[in-house]
């Protein structure tokens, strides 16, 4: 399937929620819905994970390529506020503060 | 999601790969029900009117901060990947995953990329554990905006609670919006970012 209808179904699906205002008993079905599929997914990543012969073998390997990139996209993030900071300025949380 | 059932989950779904062969065309079914699960995470981003009224709230400026969490997260992730001999746009889309390791992990393994899809799991969990590992100093010694940035997605739910007792209760509606921005990015920036390689 075309990446674009994907990204099309994911905003169409977006305008629907937006607009659509569902209620929020449908919204604690949707979001359980949404569990049950990502844990079956999670189960057919695993099933082909376990068919993989290559994949299976090369786990420790990825297992520390994991970890390089959870540190290193965590130092490039602080690296991006870092240099954004600036420009933001200081929250100043005037108005929330005083509302509570 | 409760990471030991997501795990055990997993590792039934490993064990049943190995022993079983299961009547099911698994490439096939799972194009589909990504396209559900899309579905289903854009309906619930949608009707989740909170995250754009704190994103009205704290002002477009701000806006800033996120967008320079999701670009670092990437390009630290490009880097770790050329270093550490992963394929660049690979690499590139686990750290698109912004800590949100279910949906990540799903996107990838189901385009095309299992291998990818494994490292986004287990990469974005890690992630989730340096947030919560991190947020406190970070917080005490540079402020709040840079306790959001490991945090990444997961400042609108699971770290959020621990980036309000570290920089004050002000602080939440800043990493609500910062999350859920970075979250509504992960559906689209993932599989964008792992086309790059063709």
């Amino acid at each position: 399937m075309d990446m674009i209808w994907m990204l099309a179904a994911l905003l169409a699906a977006f305008l629907v929620g937006l607009i659509g205002k569902p209620p929020k008993r449908l919204v604690t079905y949707i979001e359980y819905a949404l569990t049950a599929v990502i844990y079956f997914l999670i189960f057919l990543m695993g099933y082909n994970l376990g068919r993989d012969d290559m994949i299976f073998s090369r786990l420790p390997q990825l297992g520390a390529m994991s970890l390089a990139i959870a540190a290193a996209a965590v130092i490039g993030s602080l690296a991006g506020v870092f240099l954004v900071h600036p420009i933001v300025g200081r929250y100043k949380p005037h108005n929330e503060a005083s509302e509570r | 999601m409760n990471i030991p059932l997501l795990i055990a989950v997993l590792i039934g779904g490993i064990v049943a790969g190995r022993f079983l062969q299961l009547p099911i065309d698994s490439r096939i079914a799972s194009e589909w029900v990504l396209l559900i699960l899309l579905v289903l995470v854009g309906i619930l981003l949608g009707a989740d009117r909170r995250a754009l009224q704190a994103i009205f709230r704290v002002g477009f400026r701000f806006l800033l901060i996120p967008l320079a969490i999701a670009a670092g997260s990437i390009a630290g992730a490009a880097v770790a990947g050329l270093l550490g001999g992963m394929p660049v746009h690979e690499a590139a889309a686990v750290g698109g995953g912004f800590g949100w390791y279910s949906l990540s992990s799903v996107i990838l393994a189901n385009s095309g990329y299992p291998q990818a899809g494994a490292v986004a799991l287990m990469s974005n969990i890690m992630r989730e554990v340096i947030a919560l590992a991190t947020i406190p100093l970070l917080a005490r010694k540079f402020g709040a905006y840079f306790a959001l940035a490991p945090a990444g997605a997961t400042a609108m739910d699971v770290t959020l609670p621990l980036i309000v007792r570290s920089s004050g209760a002000a602080v939440g509606l800043l990493a609500f919006a910062s999350g859920a921005l970075l979250s509504l990015l992960v559906p689209v920036v993932v599989p964008l970012l792992v086309r790059l390689g063709g």
